[in-house]
């Protein structure tokens, strides 16, 4: 049906190798982190505290709500690894049922907070002008307040529950997600592809849903992974401050807070639990390094 | 044989031998530059042609040992005024660059620092090179040279800075900063491709007039084959890290050897074409090779339209055609 | 002499359909600073161009940076909107369009980009970027929608097997191909080249050159192709406009300009572009001297007049109107010098 002169296509290299000219975004990212040791030592720190919050009635070796004044301030033995605490509750297998909380805390706050972010950020950037003005503002305030404080005053507001620190968590994290996806979308939205979006009549919402969003996804990697450990931490100081969970719940901020008295005479109340926080916060950091450097082509954009 | 000189008697500033610059990346060793030799005859315009991805600006970056990992320079020599350029220390090296051998780049806005005046940087230049000279002393000198190279109102364009001026006039800066030392050699990579065409003009006709005055060598590396045409005496086409064919320019452009350069010049369209040649632009077929996975034998091969068996089996030597040009091709076997 | 203006020379058999109606068009740009600033300046990006545009030909739009060359392809389909002026396609007014009829619209005008690296989103697959025009518009779906990507692949000398991969996967010559399918996958009476090839290898430059004249053979598509570089339009065109600084400088049949330019700029623009023959060197070059001004608060008078090596007294204060000689236009007080 084509009657014209055929333009001469390129000829192809020998590509009998495997050429790594034809690997996916994801492909590459996960071959330069599964180079970066301490990336992957922080992904199974991870991937074993996540397995361990699962399965914990499996894994935890007693019951962590069992009362046994008998066997209060055990020191850490074959029976019980790392003790007993105040009363006589095995401090391993809350540390393992507090996991849940702990990884709970972490995530969900974090993923709804960076929703919103992304959300009110991808708008601001967009439209511009006074929309930015305003949501910018908002963002201003929000990251203006020390972060700890207004979720104090979120939660003295509507009381200590866990519903309530998701609340007050997310209310607190958006504003810096926010920031950089209007940076990129700044970036992005001058750039030919989305010229070309608009040029073909793609509606607004759709070039930001199809063009602009994914193209933030090595930033937000990064975010995220620098979040999470973020949310576990306020977490832990909230409880520690007396406004987190709450009991029976078993958060491990709650459980230094409660073993912070007991520092001289059994200091593995408090220090297991932090143990546990410190792990996890770092192997996140670990995880976000190496994500950071594998995304490093594409955060430079 | 491989004579290496370019068939004319006069000296050379500078000798590049069988020069190779490797990439080594964890997706293999990149050839960036395959064993590439150039000379520079004294107070000639020499140009290095070829596309993206062919080792030019690599082999100028060679030659000022600005080469850094990945990559590495692991073989050949570059004969300076006599001695080996890669046998010197970094405080050797550091007293040629910008002093005996100079460096222009494509886009002057970032080879300028932002936060000083273009007065004091070209200065600071000249002071680093003779540091025997008082300040002011400097400056009159640099006035000089913004003179020489065109800039208006000298005395005021000292204290200003790189962003309050436009693309030519930083590429004039750019100029006079290589120049103030009254370099031997000069090495300017692509200097007017990202200026607007008068502009071009006004640079390509001041590097001349300069090169005359100051009796600097050149090294012009550029993709633009009318800027060759313009400038150039002595031509070295490159491909894939490779130099194909190297003639005086005439030569080149009258009698090109290489189906590559042949395939360049027919593809370029022109301002002053006859009316009777046909609307069709002759084109290569193919691209570049990815340097990581070059096809056997001859780099250009797969995209020639002369290639016969043995193209793809072994590489062609640089040939000796007489009168100072040279071809890498089989077509040209005694 | 003036060239010959026939309609043959023109190119084509439709050259007296004008497509494209564009009547004082102006863009202006503020620089200010942020929400409560004063303005610093007005940036007179395009200044009251009138021109236009022919069914089935090329018609270039040659300028330096600052021309306004590229706000100008942009404005001309509302990809900015423009501070004033008229663009008539079709019988209507295209800047009295509402945002639906508009859209609808815009499957017949599309643009190709410049940058071959910045025009294709990274993330998504070379069959879904040229499919989105498809989608857009609710043309074709499902097996037909493959179909006709594939078919639109070919049509650009692109390998059909090619269309799950993503564009860090070709080259720059590759991916304007692709730019170039999804431009054409509603079929568009006009494009837009916004220096299609300026980014490209030499070598690739005249593949794509081949192509875009191939597909407007077949198409029957109208070119408004924009570049700086005077020897690429020089082939592709059938007619030139050359811009300075917002305002149109001279216009008419290609031949006709590059044998005898009358405007002064023109005429320097043509003699700068090096030659790529060393036997032309001996010949005295024209030189413009000066540097390009700044489109921010423009000179009064003749927008050239600072760079103008035949500068008079009426050209610093007054404007020079658009004249027409023998089927050109030239804005010059001394037109032909």
């Amino acid at each position: 049906m084509s009657n014209f002169k055929k333009v001469t296509v390129n000829t192809e290299p020998d590509s009998s190798k495997a050429d790594p000219v034809t690997e996916t975004f994801w492909q590459e990212i996960s071959r330069s982190l599964l180079k970066d040791k301490a990336a992957i030592l922080g992904g199974i720190v991870i991937l074993a505290f996540l397995l361990m919050a699962v399965f914990a009635p499996y894994v935890a070796p007693h019951d962590p709500y069992k009362v046994s004044l008998d066997l209060q301030f055990t020191k850490p033995n074959a029976q019980y690894p790392v003790g007993t605490d105040m009363y006589g509750r095995d401090v391993l297998s809350r540390i393992i049922y507090g996991a849940r909380i702990s990884l709970l805390i972490g995530f969900v706050p974090t993923i709804i907070s960076m929703l919103i972010g992304i959300i009110l950020g991808v708008i601001s950037g967009y439209y511009g002008r006074r929309t930015d003005f305003l949501i910018m503002t908002l963002a201003d305030l929000v990251l203006a307040f020390p972060s700890l404080l207004l979720a104090m005053v979120v939660m003295y507001t509507l009381g200590a529950s866990l519903l309530n620190i998701f609340i007050a968590l997310s209310i607190v994290g958006w504003a810096g997600t926010a920031r950089v996806v209007r940076a990129e979308t700044l970036s992005l939205k001058n750039k030919e592809f989305v010229e070309a979006a608009k040029a073909t009549g793609v509606k607004d919402y759709i070039i930001m849903l199809r063009h602009i969003l994914p193209n933030c996804i090595p930033q937000l990697l990064v975010l995220l992974t620098l979040n999470i450990p973020i949310s576990i931490l306020s977490e832990a100081s909230l409880s520690f401050l007396g406004v987190g969970a709450q009991p029976p719940a078993s958060s491990w901020g709650l459980m230094v807070s409660n073993g912070k008295e007991y520092m001289f005479n059994a200091p593995w109340v408090a220090i297991s639990p932090g143990i546990a926080i410190l792990s996890v916060v770092l192997a996140f950091n670990f995880l976000g390094d190496g994500l950071r450097d594998a995304l490093d082509p594409y955060l430079k954009q | 044989m491989r004579g290496m000189n370019c068939g004319m008697s006069y000296d050379n500033i500078l000798e590049i031998k069988n020069l190779k610059t490797y990439f080594y990346t964890d997706k293999g060793i990149l050839p960036a530059v395959d064993d590439v030799s150039i000379n520079v005859g004294k107070g000639k315009i020499i140009g290095i042609v070829g596309e993206s991805g062919c080792g030019k600006s690599i082999t100028s970056l060679s030659v000022l040992q600005l080469i850094s990992p990945p990559g590495k320079i692991t073989a050949g020599e570059i004969i300076f005024n006599g001695k080996n350029l890669l046998h010197c220390t970094p405080k050797e090296i550091r007293a040629i660059r910008g002093n005996e051998i100079s460096i222009i780049f494509q886009e002057p806005m970032t080879s300028l620092n932002p936060v000083y005046t273009v007065g004091k940087q070209v200065a600071e230049t000249l002071l680093l090179h003779n540091k025997i000279m008082s300040k002011r002393e400097a400056k009159e000198k640099v006035i000089e040279m913004f003179s020489l190279v065109g800039i208006p109102e000298p005395e005021k364009r000292y204290n200003v800075y790189p962003h309050q001026l436009s693309g030519g006039l930083r590429q004039r800066i750019m100029i006079a900063m290589a120049l103030v030392c009254r370099s031997r050699l000069l090495i300017a990579d692509e200097p007017t491709t990202a200026l607007d065409v008068t502009i071009e003009a006004q640079i390509l006709n001041l590097m001349k007039s300069l090169q005359k005055e100051i009796d600097t060598s050149v090294i012009l590396i550029t993709h633009n084959l009318g800027v060759v045409a313009e400038m150039c005496d002595y031509v070295y086409v490159m491909y894939a890290g490779k130099i194909m064919e190297q003639a005086d320019v005439y030569s080149l452009f009258d009698k090109s050897l290489h189906p590559y350069t042949e395939g360049l010049l027919k593809s370029i369209p022109r301002v002053n074409k006859q009316e009777t040649e046909s609307d069709r632009l002759y084109c290569i077929n193919g691209m570049v090779p990815n340097l990581l996975y070059l096809p056997k034998g001859c780099r250009f091969s797969p995209r020639c339209e002369y290639a016969m068996d043995i193209c793809s089996e072994q590489e062609p030597e640089l040939m000796d055609m007489g009168g100072g040009h040279f071809v890498r091709c089989f077509k040209y076997r005694g | 002499m003036f060239g010959a203006l026939n309609i043959e020379d023109r190119g084509g058999d439709d050259m007296d359909n004008v497509i494209m109606k564009a009547q004082n068009i102006k863009k202006y740009f503020a620089v200010d600073k942020g929400m409560f600033g004063k303005k610093q300046g007005i940036i007179h990006a395009v200044d009251d161009i009138s021109f236009d545009i022919y069914e089935k030909e090329t018609l270039a739009l040659v300028g330096e940076s600052g021309c306004g060359k590229s706000t100008l392809g942009r404005t001309l389909i509302r990809l900015l909107e423009a501070s004033g002026g008229n663009v008539y396609f079709e019988g209507k007014d295209i800047y009295t369009l509402e945002q639906n009829e508009m859209r609808n619209l815009r499957k017949k005008l599309q643009i190709i980009f410049q940058d071959p690296y910045a025009s294709l989103n990274p993330r998504l697959k070379v069959s879904d970027i040229i499919a989105e025009p498809l989608v857009t518009h609710n043309t074709a779906i499902g097996k037909n929608k493959e179909q006709r990507v594939k078919e639109l692949m070919e049509l650009v000398g692109l390998r059909r097997d090619y269309a799950s991969r993503y564009p860090h996967m070709f080259s720059g010559g590759q991916r304007q191909r692709i730019g170039i399918a999804r431009a054409l996958a509603l079929n568009p009476r006009l494009v837009i080249c916004d220096e299609p090839v300026s980014a490209l290898d030499v070598s690739i430059q005249s593949q794509i050159i081949n192509l875009l004249q191939d597909l407007q053979e077949q198409k029957g598509l109208t070119y408004l192709f924009i570049s700086h570089d005077l020897n690429v339009v020089r082939y592709l065109s059938n007619r030139i406009c050359v811009m300075f600084l917002g305002k149109m400088m001279e216009m008419g049949p290609t031949a006709a300009v590059y044998s005898n330019p009358l405007h002064p700029y023109t005429k320097f623009l043509i003699a700068a572009a090096p030659i790529p023959n060393p036997h032309e060197r001996s010949k005295q070059k024209l030189i413009l001297e000066g540097e390009i001004p700044s489109p921010i608060n423009p000179p009064p008078g003749c927008r050239f007049n600072t760079r103008c090596p035949y500068v008079k007294e009426v050209c610093k204060t007054e404007e020079p109107e658009m004249k027409s000689i023998g089927g050109r236009l030239v804005a010059c007080h001394f037109p032909g010098l």
